[in-house]
């Protein structure tokens, strides 16, 4: 339970890094969103079979992390969480037909092919969305979203449920060392004990967020999010949109990056 | 004559039938003073703040401000004469950073950026936090939350300032901050508290609330001094006018 509680913490971690001031960090929301969406637009357009045109992509994550000062072992903790989703991913597709494909010059089953495209694409568009998120603050991403036309009530959910996910981190705090304090031999709650540990969470995390939302409203909150972001192309964004857009061009229709990848190998 | 800033014309309130927080009370609250309201634990203190903001409407009587009524389609405007400070800062900051916290009620006033930028400015110099204008909120302090919780009721500057237990979770030092800031604010204060020294200090009137009522209304000194009064409301004698029970000494 503490580690769970330690690691839904780390989340503020992202908090904290999108407030970096890299070359990365500075660009306009737009440009980041724009290249995270035609990454991931790539890495799901590939088939099963073609995993090692996935392996470049790579380069992306990758050099994002070294430009932005990010520490890479922040990253590799998150990517666990998402492995349980993975993994029954894979067990639903598994019953697919036995065959065989080459991979490089290896001979390797359809479904251990199956299992390392799934594997690939979800670390790869995983790392896409998290590099998102650890370089650009989450207000100035609501705007970006609602620039391009979502809906306000989508955005203003996704602003408060991000608020509220680390409201809920507290209160799980606060309950659990309560509940250490006067258990102190116990590192787990007892089974009898957690329904009415979680109804007192959620009820204590459903009060503070009133109490937070009557804060907002006492200072003339109507629903609607402003904030002072630039959001002017640069150069720089344009550079940057079309490296990236050339890259992952090559990657999909040439075979110049995986012959670079063969070469490495 | 004295300007009357805030009146409750026969207010009536409950949460639940039967369970009357507001029996029909009637106050008037001159411009420019320190009102303390005082009482004991489910007196109503809190909720009296909450129909201050608009934040819970009364059920019968009426509020109104500079001689406006509070209603729903003048609450915009009545904000922005208003500014609270909740008991727990946790509950009212809810930005990433504190500049972003305190320029939240400029921006939703739809208030031009380089107007914002110097009312944030203004709000934390006045609490003597420009140092933490970048600083991401979860990494303050309980002292830090707390100036910036007035910071961002100050940022607006507003007429009136309502505080919920200003002073609770504070070391002595910060306290002391806490009510030498307050002595400067040139608003009308109104302030729901149990920290009887602190209103003695810093208020000149102070109102006793209890069983749906107004129990006393007077002078801070006449209502603080009075101890079977503030006996029979669950409260005792501010420490600063109680005698020592330990050493004898007898305050004069």
């Amino acid at each position: 339970m503490s580690n769970f509680i330690n690691s839904m913490t780390q989340l503020r971690t992202l908090d904290s890094l999108a407030k970096n001031k890299s070359f990365i960090h500075l660009l306009n929301p737009f440009t980041k969103l724009i290249t995270t969406i035609l990454v991931i637009y790539t890495i799901i357009s590939f088939n099963k079979y073609e995993i090692a045109k996935q392996i470049p992509i790579f380069l992306y994550p990758l050099s994002i992390i070294l430009i932005s000062n990010i520490p890479i072992k922040t990253f590799f903790k998150r990517l666990l969480w998402i492995m349980p989703i993975v993994l029954v991913l894979l067990l639903i597709l598994i019953l697919d037909t036995y065959t065989q494909a080459k991979l490089f010059s290896f001979v390797i089953s359809d479904i251990l092919l199956l299992i390392i495209s799934i594997i690939i694409k979800s670390i790869l568009t995983t790392f896409a969305i998290m590099l998102l998120i650890a370089t650009t603050e989450i207000e100035r991403l609501a705007i970006c979203f609602r620039k391009l036309y979502f809906p306000q009530i989508l955005i203003l959910q996704f602003l408060l449920t991000y608020r509220y996910f680390n409201l809920l981190i507290e209160e799980m705090r606060i309950v659990y060392a309560a509940h250490k304090l006067r258990s102190p031999k116990k590192s787990n709650i007892f089974k009898c004990f957690q329904g009415a540990i979680l109804g007192q969470i959620l009820v204590r995390s459903y009060m503070r967020a009133q109490n937070i939302y009557q804060a907002m409203r006492l200072r003339g909150f109507s629903g609607e999010f402003y904030t002072n972001k630039n959001f002017a192309f640069g150069l720089m964004d344009i550079m940057y949109l079309l490296f990236w857009s050339l890259f992952l061009f090559m990657i999909k229709y040439t075979d110049f990056m995986l012959a670079f990848v063969k070469a490495l190998l | 004559m004295k300007e009357k800033h805030i009146e409750l014309n026969n207010i009536g309130f409950s949460y639940s039938r039967g369970n009357l927080i507001f029996d029909y009370v009637s106050l008037k609250l001159n411009k420019g003073e320190s009102i303390a309201i005082i009482g004991g634990n489910g007196a109503g203190k809190t909720t009296l703040l909450m129909l201050l903001t608009g934040i819970l409407f009364p059920q019968t009587g009426e509020i109104s401000i500079s001689n406006q009524p509070i209603k729903k389609e003048n609450l915009q405007n009545i904000l922005q004469q208003t500014g609270v400070i909740f008991q727990n800062p946790d509950d009212q900051l809810f930005m990433p950073t504190v500049f972003e916290e305190l320029a939240f009620a400029p921006r939703n006033f739809k208030f031009k950026e380089a107007k914002v930028h110097a009312m944030v400015l203004r709000a934390l110099a006045r609490v003597e936090g420009l140092h933490l204008q970048d600083k991401l909120i979860y990494q303050l302090s309980g002292g830090e939350k707390r100036q910036v919780a007035i910071a961002t009721a100050l940022v607006m500057n507003p007429s009136i300032l309502i505080m919920d237990e200003p002073s609770s979770g504070l070391d002595l030092a910060g306290r002391r901050r806490l009510i030498d800031l307050i002595k400067n604010f040139k608003q009308t204060k109104i302030i729901a508290t149990h920290d009887l020294d602190m209103a003695l200090e810093v208020c000149n009137r102070v109102i006793i609330i209890g069983k749906g009522k107004v129990i006393a209304d007077g002078k801070s000194y006449d209502i603080l001094t009075n101890e079977k009064l503030l006996k029979q409301n669950n409260l005792e004698l501010p420490i600063s006018v109680q005698n020592c029970h330990i050493c004898g000494f007898e305050k004069k």
